[in-house]
């Protein structure tokens, strides 16, 4: 696509050719001729949930180059040099200039995917008048997919550029233009964009694990649990190509979110179906949690790798190396593994199992399930309200000396209120759940880092134990004894303030908050 | 902005070649130019194909700025635009005469372009008036063709004694031979006397037919034939023009 903001732009529908489209309209004495015809291949990139296109930017690779494009207004942002045409990059990865300001913006988890290939024939063509000279430039474009199998057809397009000063000239041939209007009818870049985007192949679709459940209180809960099954389920399977391919971590993370989320929600809610079939189910999630693991930690790692750099005195900062790169080779390793599982038998019997489990829709046997034919609404406050106590009895309970174990168990105790009141949120007030969520935040901001930072001191603790003496053992066992250091003082920082955090989330205001969305629950 | 004048008190000696070349081979993507035809006669505007639009004039010209910009139009060539000119610009002496501090006014008509060209060429109609010192006082270079007989380095040096008693810059004015025809003993006998003078470039512009045909094909000949021998000595012109005017 070209961007030039002062052309117009037509999207053509009719097959004429357009030296007889435009050039029947031309006023007396005035001709098109051609200039040229070009090929132009365009990679246009977006992150697997659409980050630039949701800031409102086109990312697309032109002739060498990586045009950061504003939709609106059409107007290129930024052009950097980009050699190659990647499957993915990610924003990091790009030298130091606005286009890297402006991507990173957008996202710095994500890899940037290509999203679509697509040819574009441009043939140029001037506008004469009577005295020969050029009025305008016109130009015709036509798109193909680069990928010959592909069957997408995009739209075409013609532009016209008046020459500066010929503005006046050129509006009256255009409105000699003939009806109907939806041969000839301007099209914005933004358009021209999207159209392009809905011609390839889908992508995302407005990909977001983010949970946003629409509950009918009155409903069993069985079925509202399997409705949020279905959910996460979707999620799963959307993220394993991405998990495959490799393409970065954020799918794997929310592939395991969503196990984790499936799971929770099955054992909270314990007593919605029958015991034996939530067993296996409950011990297959459990295991793809367990085979993901590892492979989680070694992404983690890896995008910790400059935040660790930068902890460290420039004299030890490539003593690293050694560490990072056992790292690398291990995720090859867990990637390799874990991908080969996503296409084992194994695995996709239990998705199949799984899915029939979560489609059969029989409420089960009252005995064996007791509050499966429960209404939603009086479940979820029973539920939450229980996992609140828990949270404030163990709370309550910690220590001034705030052990490791005790915070570590009130972490998981908030995990699961949350994901209790993540689940039910379409069933309180508007805000309500988001107000409860926030007020949660900073306690929950507290435990995470604390824990956090305890297993990335045992990780390290566990390098320290192994690092092989000589070759520059001493030198990375100083940069690891370097950032123990800093992650204990930092770690005893947030200890520090838990008792603090957690007295602000256990007050009045919070039992007040509660109450309110919980008695709502009950009498609706 | 490096604005550059081609002026000559003679008609006929191959200015408006000269300045339509010369601005081809100056406009560059780095480089864009503009070409201001002062040339009632719109010499270069016709070899451009432009014409001015009907509301255009010479009272618009001394307005200045926002009425000028409106009125540049693009030529064909990537970065090249043109100031056309128009009949009533004949009167612009004596609209220039009525006008407050006429010397200055040119250069103050063109602020405002400096953002959008770094060259600005000005074909001058030939005479000398108060518009030619509006001219003269506006510009960083005054390029003047000369071709190479004694008569036209007669009025060479009544330009240079008028800008002395005028108190103008006399090193702002550089010459270059036009229309030299190697085979004329005169022509070779004066290039020859100036070949050290540091007023006159060193680059010499060929009588040519292929110049003269540039009112056929209504282009730069520098666009159409740039192998041409005297496509060639427009271009090592620019070359020296462009280190001269850089100086200033």
């Amino acid at each position: 696509m070209t961007t030039a903001p002062e052309s117009l732009y037509f999207r053509v529908s009719g097959d004429d050719p357009l030296d007889q489209t435009v050039g029947r309209n031309l006023p007396e004495g005035w001709k098109i001729t051609k200039i040229s015809t070009r090929r132009e291949r365009q990679i246009f990139y977006d992150t697997f949930e659409e980050e630039a296109f949701r800031k409102g930017l086109a990312v697309v690779r032109r002739k060498a180059k990586l045009l950061v494009i504003e939709l609106d207004s059409g107007q290129i942002l930024t052009d950097a040099p980009f050699s190659g045409s990647p499957a993915s990059f990610f924003a990091a990865t790009l030298p130091e200039d606005k286009a890297r300001k402006l991507l990173l913006k957008c996202s710095d988890l994500r890899a940037f995917i290509n999203r679509c290939t697509i040819d574009h024939f441009i043939s140029s063509w001037r506008l004469l008048d009577e005295d020969d000279k050029t009025v305008a430039r016109l130009e015709y474009e036509s798109i193909r997919p680069a990928d010959k199998k592909s069957k997408a057809v995009f739209p075409r397009h013609y532009s016209i550029t008046p020459l500066k000063g010929y503005h006046k000239e050129l509006s009256q041939m255009l409105l000699a233009l003939p009806e109907p209007v939806d041969a000839y009818r301007i099209v914005s870049f933004k358009e021209r964009f999207m159209t392009i985007m809905e011609a390839a192949a889908p992508f995302g679709q407005g990909y977001s694990a983010k949970l946003h459940l629409q509950l009918d209180p009155k409903a069993p809960i069985h079925e509202n649990i399997r409705r949020l099954l279905r959910f996460t389920t979707s999620i799963m399977e959307i993220n394993e190509e991405g998990i495959r391919k490799d393409i970065d971590s954020e799918f794997l993370h929310d592939y395991r979110v969503s196990v984790r989320r499936s799971r929770s929600i099955i054992k909270l809610l314990n007593g919605a179906f029958e015991p034996e079939k939530t067993a296996w189910a409950l011990a297959g999630l459990r295991e793809l949690g367990k085979r993901t693991n590892e492979l989680r930690d070694s992404d983690v790692y890896l995008l910790r790798r400059d935040e660790y750099t930068e902890l460290l005195p420039p004299s030890l900062q490539t003593a690293l190396n050694p560490f990072f790169s056992d790292i690398e080779a291990a995720k090859r390793l867990h990637h390799k593994q874990f991908s080969r599982y996503l296409t084992s038998r194994e695995y996709l019997d239990f998705m199949t199992s799984w899915k029939a489990f979560i489609d059969a829709d029989d409420l089960p046997d009252e005995a064996l399930a007791p509050i499966a034919g429960q209404p939603t609404g009086q479940v979820a406050a029973r539920a939450i309200r229980k996992a609140l106590k828990k949270v404030l009895v163990h709370g309550r309970r910690t220590g001034q000396e705030t052990s490791d174990p005790e915070l570590h168990e009130l972490r998981i105790d908030c995990k699961k209120l949350r994901y209790l009141l993540e689940f039910f949120s379409s069933l309180f007030p508007p805000k309500a759940a988001s107000q409860v969520l926030k007020q949660m935040k900073a306690l929950q901001d507290n435990l995470g880092t604390f824990v956090d930072m305890s297993v990335q001191m045992t990780f390290l603790q566990s390098r320290l134990d192994e690092i092989p003496t000589g070759r520059g053992g001493v030198e990375e066992a100083a940069a690891i004894g370097g950032l123990l250091t800093t992650l204990y003082s930092e770690r005893e920082k947030v200890r520090e303030h838990f008792h603090e955090i957690f007295s602000g989330f256990d007050n009045e205001e919070t039992g007040k908050l509660f109450d309110e969305l919980l008695n709502g629950l009950a009498s609706a | 902005m490096k604005t550059i004048a081609l002026y000559s008190i003679k008609g006929g000696v191959g200015k408006t070649a000269a300045a339509v070349n010369l601005s081809f081979l100056a406009a560059s993507p780095s480089t864009p130019s503009l070409i201001c035809d002062l040339d009632p006669q719109g010499a270069s505007s016709f070899y451009f194909r432009i014409k001015a639009s009907k509301k255009y004039n010479s009272e618009k010209f001394l307005k200045g700025n926002q009425k000028i910009i409106r009125n540049i139009k693009a030529t064909d060539f990537d970065h090249l635009d043109l100031l056309p000119s128009d009949m009533s610009y004949r009167n612009l002496d004596i609209e220039l005469s009525e006008a407050k501090n006429p010397k200055k006014r040119l250069a103050k008509n063109l602020e405002g372009l400096e953002e959008e060209y770094k060259y600005l060429f000005f074909d001058c109609p030939p005479n000398l008036t108060l518009l030619s010192e509006s001219v003269f006082r506006a510009s960083d270079l005054i390029l003047v063709p000369i071709i190479p007989t004694t008569l036209s380095i007669r009025t060479f040096n009544q330009l240079l004694d008028f800008f002395r008693q005028s108190g103008l810059d006399t090193s702002k004015i550089v010459g270059f031979f036009s229309m030299e025809e190697k085979r004329k003993t005169m022509h070779r006998e004066i290039v020859d006397e100036f070949r050290e003078d540091p007023v006159m470039l060193s680059q010499t512009i060929p009588y040519s037919s292929d110049v003269e045909k540039m009112g056929n094909f209504r282009a730069p000949l520098n666009a159409i034939h740039p192998k041409t021998p005297a496509a060639q000595a427009y271009s090592n012109l620019w070359d020296e023009v462009r280190k001269r005017v850089k100086g200033h």
